[in-house]
């Protein structure tokens, strides 16, 4: 049953990605993609939270919002097309910036997110 | 319109995330295993995927925007994962493996974003090869 669990979440996490993203967008036309600056630290907080308190949650719960949930609603490819987006039209700083700040703030968020969701058990 | 656009998101978001939870049962990440290779093969896979993709519907206006939203937004975006990619990071540093931590961190940006060029580039050839035929 696992597996429809994870469908459900995957599902219902993409298009949150998506739904949000279209109204980031417009909202905020930078330089750097916003949109998925964003989506990807809540996702890595919210993944870390889940599995921070995984243990008093049943099993089912885990699989719909980190494997489904979380892992579809954050998102490596767009991130990956972006930077290369972003090499390409030579805007080497936006470029430096967008990885560094992605990888140190996704981190940081994923580890609160454990302390937190341990906090609450 | 929106409202098939996010439809086809969600369905491809389905099959990206099944895709995901099956290459992870054949190949779990534990803490007995010193490096998430799983992850880090999915998000490079993805992102050439995507990379070529990108490419590919570029100029062309006849992939349809819900073709769209279904393979690049829906399947490639949510086959792939950045959470648990920061995650397995956090893991690693928990278990004294800071080292273990930066590679994994600067092997899959650099094959990541590598990855989605070397995609791009393919994309941009075929495409170039069918506007001149």
């Amino acid at each position: 049953m696992s597996w429809l669990w994870v469908a459900i979440g995957g599902a219902a996490g993409a298009w949150m990605r998506h739904t949000l993203g279209v109204m980031l967008v417009q909202r905020f036309p930078q330089a750097i993609p916003w949109p998925t600056w964003l989506i990807n630290v809540i996702g890595s907080f919210l993944l870390g939270f889940v599995i921070g308190c995984a243990s008093m949650l049943p099993e089912f719960l885990v699989h719909l919002l980190a494997i489904g949930f979380c892992g579809a609603f954050t998102t490596f490819s767009t991130f990956g097309v972006e930077a290369l987006k972003l090499w390409q039209t030579r805007n080497a700083f936006y470029f430096g910036a967008y990885i560094l700040s992605t990888a140190i703030a996704t981190t940081v968020v994923a580890a609160l997110g454990l302390v937190a969701g341990k906090a609450v058990l | 319109m929106m409202k098939i656009v996010g439809i086809a998101v969600a369905v491809g978001g389905m099959i990206g995330a099944l895709l995901r939870y099956g290459i992870s049962l054949i190949h779990p990440f534990d803490s007995t295993m010193s490096f998430p290779y799983t992850t880090l093969f999915i998000n490079v896979i993805g992102a050439a995927f995507l990379g070529w993709f990108t490419a590919r519907i570029g100029c062309k206006q006849s992939l349809s925007p819900y073709w769209r939203a279904f393979i690049g937004t829906g399947i490639t975006g949510a086959f792939t994962t950045y959470s648990t990619f920061a995650l397995e990071t956090v893991q690693l540093i928990q278990m004294n493996l800071l080292l273990t931590a930066v590679v994994y961190q600067v092997l899959t940006i650099v094959l990541g974003i590598g990855a989605a060029a070397a995609g791009y580039r393919c994309g941009m050839q075929n495409r170039s090869w069918e506007e001149q035929t």
